[in-house]
């Protein structure tokens, strides 16, 4: 493998990263809160969608961008609705909820998307100086302006998590919600605002597949990348460091199907082996985290004792 | 502290008649469940209505023509029961292992695997006769499905891997795995898929020319056996135990590996045969997409059949119609057939919100 | 809720003696059909004492979840400090300055001393969490009333009397005048208890007003300035310090004299049934919490395990049922070594167990009592036919069962979940006795039964002994030990420290081994 390819791998590396870093860091938030969020392929699929769908009507890129925002965050208020106010089982509420959005979002795209011919996506902008850098200056430093934000939004949310009492109230609800509820914290509206900033973060995730890819939707975009990226969360123990590590890893390894027929070794391999090799890279990823460990009371509704059973 | 109220357990009673296995617990009487179902049926029937309503169509037209679609003539009908099947085997994928609460979402990927099994079983064999063929490639379909989902369930049981991503990564791997396989020697020179399979390989039909094959006959006996086995033996048992209370079950002996792989196993076979009737019986060839959203429909059939086996397969025959009717959607409105999912979601999550669904929960301390 | 971090308590204001600063009047709370509490006075005044004394079920935490919040009274009032309240939420409580440490402690483990002191003190919109002066003016409230606590150790590492000093904390943090204490002794050895004391006399001469709610009269006359007696709901009895004796606030309590406990008979034990030699066992966070144990279970005896919750008794006992695979040694049961077996293997062996934590370990909510019943039979292949169960053996088998252990409702087919805490400990009993084990592994059979219930479980206890089985009591209840167990021994930091014959020993031996691991 030469050194030119290489830096490509790298690079589009970095690139395919970004959806599942965003991704990442909203679920973190509603994971420190104790909710496991599998609903996160649906949010990201709905950032997507109307992504593509402002894209088309205005062609703006940044208003794509943005208007995932308040789309993710509609996403969180809905979710929180069935997993904090109604308390239902996350794991089956979440896997009909992405459902649900399939057949909306497939339904939406055939009507109104399917003839529009995009071909528009963001353009790298690259840092002075630092994009000379050999290798790594042009992976890093030479990459779409989505790339810089997502290293910055993460760092705002390591911030939150550990420097906030927002964080705090956040880590003893997600651990024992018990405690948190004697000590006076309202653990359902707290659950409820995690989730609606988390499923924002996750929502710009899936728009950020659009605006840096070309523009177009289709059914399932998202091809279980927000499966992904909860992997990534328990892998990178809920430290936005090491998730940001883990997504570089997983985009790597979705980077290596593009490059595949350059290499000689690797067009030898069936082209299958290269697309499937990110999700075998999850699985690995998940066997070897065994250890991790989810706050202890994850994916477990609240009830406030004393209260009748509805 | 006094007992506080017990949970609803999913699933819990032998099966009977169909109507204890619907009515029997909810939120205490069985008139209460009744009237929550409907309220559910109302509630995704409007927001299709509404969904309808936002893309200019014609709910009338709509709901109309999804009814001829599904049921209208015998075509029709057997249209629905060939969609019938693999949504029993896919729900017996997710009843199986919810019911320990072990979240096997990879009935998709089990299902691809056995329909892989199954045609390269039809292929390799293709002189031998028919009965005989079609018995070896189902047992092939069958443990390809066991062996796929026996992945996850060996990590699970020896690594403590997390199965919901795990088996929702190896979906993906089973399609591609499909893909390579349909591209391969079998290729067919037009269409994404293999060629026809062996006719010695096809299922005998049923009621007449509607298209239906024994294949939901098939399915329908898979479900009794599951639901015997599920309320009936010593290992349905032991699953429903560690599903309740996994820490009790564990120090009551029921072996927390065997459990695992033994649920991992029957979902898998269950799917996997799934995907052989669909090989054998429906499309004649492995084809590209097998598998389309059934396991994630599959599991909303679990999830309504409360876990019982038996109960999944009306309610499977339902969702079948709600899908089939559906294709005829874009015809009659221009509105894409994946409707069908969204009434199927939002039912289900109406009826989770309502706490007519409950997954048992441990206590929070 | 105040924004300062400071709390406002001080040990230099001078505490006015007596004066009323909780008035409940007329209380009433009701459950259903059930009233858990009905019209009941209650004052409490600065700087006592004062404990609410009752059987399990008589309305003690359920009026004091109403002081604090947890709950709304269905009519009467509560005044504090002479103004009528409304309490709608454990915040609201701490607003009027009532603080309860709950018998499960409220800690969250992962989280720091100071974390937990300060979790409910401030805003989720304050931005800025500066942890070191956060642990800093913790220290300093630590200091101040005389607890002896790092702020910035990891809660997880505590022993248990600390960490209840840790809860304490939290509501003298947040400016609790008022501190309800629920049960403070059940996890507690004898010399923590009197630790306790000090520090809850402590707080009383700087001005606080405690509540006690407990079942033990021993601690009222110990340490309670008033006490008022709760049964059924109702106060029945209130008396000063020294005013009624034991015997009189017994009968006050149970409405009827205190049964004597069972009676044994000294008698020769007969041959080991459970050998363990050099055992260690791991706990939770890798560290040996059993360490190099040897002892023996014969039969016909019943063998205390005495200790100080936290010594490696929950881990001897896990390990003696299979659960914990030892990391070092030998358990051998009839002639076998089931060390590193799992449960079945166990139970195949003839050794029932008896849990500590009931809903978690030994009954299945969910499940109907015939089910339960036949929990471990039905692992065990005893109602396999065929490959098929024979569900009308079991339903025949529960039936019987409940009405002999005086089940109530003995409905085989009723949900375990509804019945109340006696009567599932009875469900467990019958099943463990039921199976005529060769030894049975008892953790706290009786921790939170009323007195009856207690009473049926001892007396079984006492029963398995004289069919010739062994029983290995677990408990931190030593009148209980002494009275049941015909040999002791005493468990400290994972090894055994003390081991004698029950009737030569003296209560103080016994505590002085439990808590500084002296013995013979």
């Amino acid at each position: 493998m030469n050194h030119g390819v290489a830096v490509t791998i790298l690079s589009s590396g970095v690139a395919l990263a970004v959806p599942l870093l965003w991704a990442a860091i909203g679920e973190v938030i509603n994971e420190k809160a104790g909710i496991l969020n599998v609903g996160i392929d649906g949010v990201m699929l709905t950032g997507a969608f109307v992504a593509a769908l402002i894209l088309h009507d205005t062609g703006s890129l940044l208003l794509a961008a943005l208007v995932a925002i308040p789309a993710g965050a509609l996403c969180g208020l809905f979710l929180s609705f069935l997993y904090v106010k109604r308390g239902t089982d996350q794991i089956v509420t979440g896997l009909m909820f992405n459902l649900f959005i399939v057949g909306v979002t497939t339904a939406l795209y055939e009507k109104y998307l399917t003839s529009s011919e995009r071909s528009k996506s963001l353009s790298e902008v690259g840092i002075p100086l630092l994009k000379d850098i050999p290798i790594i200056g042009p992976a890093l430093f030479d990459q779409t302006v989505l790339v810089y934000i997502v290293i910055v939004a993460a760092i705002a949310v390591a911030y939150l998590l550990r420097g906030t009492w927002f964080g705090l109230h956040l880590a003893a609800i997600g651990e024992r919600p018990l405690a948190g509820d004697t000590a006076g914290l309202d653990v359902r509206r707290l659950r409820s605002i995690a989730l609606v900033i988390g499923c924002s973060l996750v929502a710009v995730g899936g728009a950020s597949i659009i605006v840096t890819q070309g523009g177009n939707f289709q059914p399932n975009i998202t091809s279980g990348q927000g499966f992904i990226a909860l992997a990534i969360v328990v892998l990178g123990r809920f430290r936005p460091g090491w998730i940001a590590f883990g997504a570089l890893l997983f985009g790597v390894s979705t980077a290596l199907q593009y490059q595949a027929q350059n290499v000689s070794w690797m067009a030898s391999v069936p082209v299958q082996v290269w697309l499937a090799f990110p999700y075998i890279v999850t699985i690995v990823a998940v066997v070897i985290a065994k250890r991790a460990q989810y706050p202890a009371a994850t994916a477990i509704p609240y009830r406030e004792p004393g209260t009748e059973r509805s | 502290m006094n007992a506080q109220a017990a949970q609803a357990p999913s699933g819990q009673r032998p099966p009977g008649a169909l109507t204890k296995a619907f009515l029997g617990l909810g939120r205490g009487s069985a008139l209460r469940t009744v009237i929550d179902i409907v309220v559910a049926i109302v509630v995704a029937l409007a927001i299709l209505t509404i969904f309808f309503l936002i893309l200019g169509a014609d709910p009338g037209k709509a709901f109309k023509g999804m009814w001829e679609g599904a049921v209208g003539n015998n075509i029709a009908f057997g249209q629905t029961l060939l969609v019938t099947s693999p949504l029993i085997f896919c729900s017996l994928a997710a009843a199986i292992p919810f019911s320990a609460r072990i979240f096997n979402i990879g009935g998709e990927g089990q299902l691809v695997a056995g329909a892989v099994g199954g045609t390269a079983v039809a292929f390799w064999c293709a002189g031998l006769p028919g009965t005989l063929l079609i018995i070896l490639c189902l047992l092939a379909a069958i443990v390809a499905g066991a062996l796929w989902s026996l992945i996850a369930g060996l990590l699970k049981a020896y690594a403590s891997a997390n199965e919901v991503i795990v088996t929702l990564m190896l979906n993906f791997v089973a399609a591609l795995l499909a893909n390579y396989v349909i591209n391969g020697a079998w290729r067919d020179p037009i269409a994404p898929q293999t060629e026809t399979l062996p006719s010695g390989s096809a299922l005998p039909t049923i009621l007449g020319n509607s298209g239906a094959n024994i294949g939901v006959l098939i399915a329908i006996a898979a479900a009794i056996v599951c639901a015997v086995l599920l309320y009936r033996t010593r290992l349905g048992f032991g699953i429903r135990a560690t599903g309740l209370s996994p820490t009790a079950a564990r120090l009551s002996g029921f072996g927390t590996v065997a459990t695992i792989l033994a649920v991992f196993a029957i979902a898998g076979g269950a799917a996997g045969l799934g995907g052989g009737v669909e090989v054998l019986g429906n499309h004649h060839a492995l084809v590209e997409g097998i598998a389309s959203n059934y396991g994630f429909t599959g599991i909303a059939v679990a999830l309504v059949a409360r876990l019982n086996p038996i109960a999944a397969v009306p309610v499977a025959f339902v969702f079948a119609g709600i899908t089939v009717g559906a294709n005829t959607l874009p015809a009659t409105t221009g509105v894409s057939a994946s409707a069908s999912l969204i009434v199927v979601a939002v039912f289900v999550l109406t009826l989770l919100a309502m706490h007519v669904i409950r997954v048992a929960y441990p206590e929070v301390k | 809720m105040s924004d300062s971090v400071a709390p406002a308590r001080g040990a230099e204001t001078p505490a006015p003696a007596h004066e009323t600063v909780v008035e409940m009047r007329g209380v009433t709370k009701r459950f259903g059909s059930l009233a858990a509490n009905e019209a009941v006075d209650l004052q409490l005044f600065r700087g006592e004492v004062h404990a609410l004394l009752g059987e399990n079920g008589a309305g003690k935490t359920t009026l004091m979840n109403m002081l604090f919040g947890l709950l709304r009274p269905d009519e009467g009032e509560i005044e504090i400090r002479g103004e009528r309240v409304e309490l709608d939420s454990p915040r609201d409580a701490l607003a009027h300055r009532v603080g309860m440490v709950h018998q499960h402690f409220m800690l969250v483990p992962d989280f720091s001393v100071a974390e937990n002191v300060v979790l409910g003190t401030r805003s989720s919109w304050d931005m800025k969490l500066r942890r070191r002066d956060v642990e800093s003016s913790v220290a300093e409230v630590a200091d101040r009333f005389g607890m002896a606590i790092r702020a910035d150790q990891p809660v997880a590492d505590l022993s248990i009397d600390v960490q209840q000093r840790v809860e304490i904390l939290k509501l003298l943090y947040a400016g609790a005048e008022i501190l309800i204490l629920d049960e403070p002794t059940a996890v507690l050895g004898p010399v923590e208890v009197d630790a306790l004391f000090a520090t809850l006399r402590s707080l009383a001469e700087q001005g606080a007003a405690i509540v006690i709610i407990t079942h033990k009269l021993r601690e009222v006359t110990k340490i309670a300035d008033r006490v008022t007696v709760l049964r059924h709901g109702k106060v029945v009895s209130r008396a000063r310090r020294g005013e009624l004796a034991e015997a009189e606030l017994a009968e006050a309590m149970i409405g009827h004299a205190l049964p004597s406990p069972p009676e044994g008979e000294a008698r020769p034990a007969g041959p080991a049934i459970i050998e363990v030699s050099g055992l260690t066992v791991e706990g939770d966070r890798g560290e040996a919490a059993i360490d190099g144990v040897d002892l023996e279970l014969r039969g016909g005896e019943i063998l205390g395990v005495a200790g100080v919750e936290g010594n490696g008794q929950v881990e001897l006992c896990q390990a003696l049922c299979g659960l914990r695979p030892p990391r070092a040694g030998s358990i051998v049961v009839d002639g076998a070594d089931l060390a590193g077996s799992g449960p079945a293997a166990f139970s195949d062996a003839g050794i029932g167990v008896v849990s500590d934590d009931r809903l978690l370990w030994d009954v299945i909510p969910d499940f109907t009592l015939a089910d339960n019943l036949a929990l471990s039979r039905v692992r065990a292949g005893k109602y396999s036919r065929g490959g098929l169960l024979n569900r009308r053996a079991i339903q025949r088998d529960a039936e019987q069962l409940l009405v002999d252990y005086d089940v109530r409702p003995p409905d085989p087919n009723a949900l375990m979940g509804r019945l109340s805490g006696g009567n599932q400990q009875k469900v467990v009993i019958a099943r463990e006795c039921s199976a005529k084990p060769q030894a049975l592994i008892a953790s706290h059979p009786t921790r939170g039964l009323d007195v009856g219930a207690t009473e049926f479980v001892h007396r079984r206890l006492v029963e398995l002994r004289e069919e010739g089985a062994g029983v290995l009591l677990n408990s931190t209840d030593l009148d209980e030990l002494l009275a049941l167990s015909d040999r002791i021994v005493v468990l400290y930091r994972g090894e055994v420290v003390l081991e004698a014959r029950a009737d030569s020993l003296d209560v103080r031996v016994v505590a002085a081994a439990m808590t500084a691991g002296r013995g013979a």
